[in-house]
């Protein structure tokens, strides 16, 4: 469906992408998943041809249409969810008919039918969210982008946008969408990590997790304080961070399961030695550490 | 009128800022309705809800940068709010926006920011020597802010709200925009502000994990707060009746296999874990609901779980006509 090849994109003396490779079959449900800056919205625009490339090639399969979901609500405030979707039907010349039955459908799918008549500026964070999913599948497409769709709204709203992308995504529906929520990237078929420009992974989550180079270790202690103090002195541990109420601490390169016996050790007075084990990398243990890596 | 006579007693000595019945309406649109809560000193605290519920208006009331239609707060041992310049002389604020000059270095903002805070001279070299060592962005001092990462820019933000030594500070999402490790990072940060440096702090999220975070917690829905307390207080309402299944694949099917059943109140996924809460007393009959699609386990609730729970339960008693307000007690 997609295919970008030595894909660039550079503004100014910026490179936004640096070389990316990537297909994307018909029927995936592809997650981007990267840090703010990390060339996601680039590479949407360039996917939507609202950006030419600088070098390498972007190519969409032949009559694939596409529907855009931005990552700003770009519709209008002032105007009714049902104004908003007959001016877009519009822009896009289908026949009003036709739009008017199937906005109807749409909003009833996402549970918007009450709200025809609300002013978009008057609906909440997950309903706009929801409308500019409807908007842009007005027209049909095959191919379904969207910018981080669900960045600030609330868990309820979040939950329920993602059991309608299943549904669109059953139906046939290819569909590229980038998150920063990590949970929300494991309903993807495959998954992609960017950061500065790169693909840095890209797989299913098991082949991404599976490919993880580190063990990490959990530590169950209400004294998370103590714990990253007396850590700081075991060189085998490069990274501690807090996962809630436990500690992610991550080995040093070359490192294997040997670290257990010596953060058990380091830890002794402090956590009883059941309150450190092994647990199999999180994506966002990898998302980490893609980043220190870039860093140093 | 000086605010300290006020007649009103004074606070509890662990508490540093209370908020009493703010109200603020934008012409009918009622966006913080009449609330009121505690903030200890010397902890961090988390106002929590979904965009648009009200959490930036309340913190730009409490931080003197919004009037309220009613109500007041009080705070730094004697002050309230009213009396807005002095007030405001005694915290920090960072907002989501980080406001920093994008045409200026790195320096040449800390030195704007500082002299807008009355600093000055050798006092003003040295805050910002401190801070871009404890902040980690030393070598980038002479760098247009316009070219720095949105987690660099975020630490920089925060190093000009602390220049002037503020004993509260607030953080309106500090971390919107800012990936996993630059959370992560800016976390520990505010954690070491507030363990070794006895300050107080204010920060709103919209991520439930970084909430895991706080010492206390107030959750806020349509203006509206709707619990308030420590997070194992919390929840404490559903721990027990959580269950939780490891799905390997098609996630959405398994849901679609338990949503409804009469034995569980929700029914959601958490990437590939399914996640069901058990009506009161119907925990076994949930368990052998969800034991045909894995194996369960009691889980521990997460924030979020319990940011919905609540959620529903006001949508309920809203519903119903009721008092929206359960305080939780710790």
């Amino acid at each position: 469906m997609i295919e970008a090849r030595g894909l660039e994109k550079r503004f100014g003396a910026h490179a936004a992408l640096r070389g990316v490779d990537l297909r994307i079959a018909e029927g995936e449900l592809f997650a981007l998943i990267g840090p703010d800056g990390a060339g996601k919205t680039t590479f949407f625009r360039l996917v939507a041809g609202l950006l030419t490339p600088t070098a390498g090639t972007l190519r969409r399969a032949e009559g694939a249409t596409f529907g855009l979901v931005p990552q700003r609500f770009s519709l209008y405030e002032d105007l009714t969810v049902d104004e908003n979707l007959d001016l877009r039907a519009r822009l896009y010349s289908v026949p009003s008919a036709e739009a008017r039955a199937r906005a109807a459908e749409l909003l009833r799918r996402v549970g918007m039918a009450p709200f025809g008549a609300r002013l978009a500026g008057a609906l909440s964070g997950g309903m706009k969210q929801k409308l500019a999913l409807v908007a842009a599948l007005l027209t049909k497409p095959r191919l379904l982008l969207l910018d981080e769709p669900t960045t600030g709204v609330d868990p309820v709203s979040r939950r329920e946008f993602w059991l309608v992308l299943n549904e669109l995504h059953h139906e046939g529906l290819t569909i590229v969408v980038s998150t920063p929520y990590m949970d929300e990237a494991e309903y993807a078929t495959r998954l992609g990590f960017l950061d500065e420009g790169k693909l840095l992974a890209v797989g299913t989550r098991d082949e991404v997790l599976a490919a993880f180079p580190r063990p990490i270790l959990e530590v169950l202690s209400p004294d998370r304080n103590g714990v990253r103090r007396r850590l700081a002195g075991i060189d085998a541990v490069d990274d501690v961070s807090l996962f809630g109420t436990r500690l992610h601490l991550r080995g040093a390169a070359g490192t294997g399961t040997e670290i257990l016996d010596s953060v058990r050790a380091g830890l002794t007075g402090l956590v009883p030695a059941d309150g450190v084990r092994l647990v199999p990398p999180t994506l966002e243990d990898v998302f980490v550490l893609a980043g220190d890596e870039v860093e140093t | 009128m000086r605010a300290e006579t006020s007649s009103r007693a004074p606070l509890p000595p662990g508490v540093f800022l209370r908020a009493e019945g703010l109200v603020k309406k934008f012409g009918d649109f009622v966006a913080v309705n009449g609330v009121t809560f505690d903030v200890p000193r010397g902890k961090v605290f988390g106002f929590l809800g979904p965009n648009g519920s009200g959490k930036s208006t309340t913190i730009r009331m409490l931080a003197g940068l919004l009037n309220p239609t009613s109500g007041t707060a009080r705070g730094f041992d004697g002050l309230d709010v009213t009396d807005t310049e002095r007030w405001k002389s005694r915290l920090g604020y960072m907002s989501q926006k980080f406001s920093l000059y994008l045409d200026l270095t790195v320096e040449e903002n800390l030195r704007f920011f500082g002299r807008v805070y009355g600093l000055a001279g050798p006092r003003l070299d040295e805050r910002i020597r401190e801070l871009s060592g404890t902040l980690r962005f030393e070598r980038l001092k002479d760098t247009l802010t316009e070219s720095l990462s949105t987690g660099m820019r975020q630490r920089v933000a925060l190093a000009a709200a602390l220049l002037h030594e503020p004993l509260l500070l607030f953080l309106d999402e500090p971390t919107g925009g800012v990936d996993p490790k630059g959370r992560r990072l800016f976390w520990e940060l505010i954690y070491d502000l507030a363990a070794e440096k006895g300050m107080t702090v204010l920060v709103t999220t919209h991520y439930m994990d970084e909430a895991e975070q706080c010492d206390e917690l107030a959750f806020i829905l349509n203006g509206d707060l709707i619990a308030h307390g420590e997070p194992h207080a919390l929840k404490r309402g559903i721990s027990g009746r959580l269950l939780e299944v490891d799905l390997e694949s098609a996630p959405f099917e398994a849901l679609a296999a338990v949503r409804g059943a009469a034995p569980l109140e929700d029914a959601y996924l958490f990437g590939l874990r399914l996640r069901v809460l058990a009506r009161e007393g119907r925990v076994d009959d949930a368990l052998s609901l969800v034991s045909r699609l894995g194996t369960p386990a009691v889980a521990e609730p997460s924030l979020e779980d319990v940011f919905v729970d609540l959620a529903r339960g006001y949508a309920e008693r809203k519903a119903a006509a009721q008092p929206p307000t359960r305080m939780v007690t710790t």
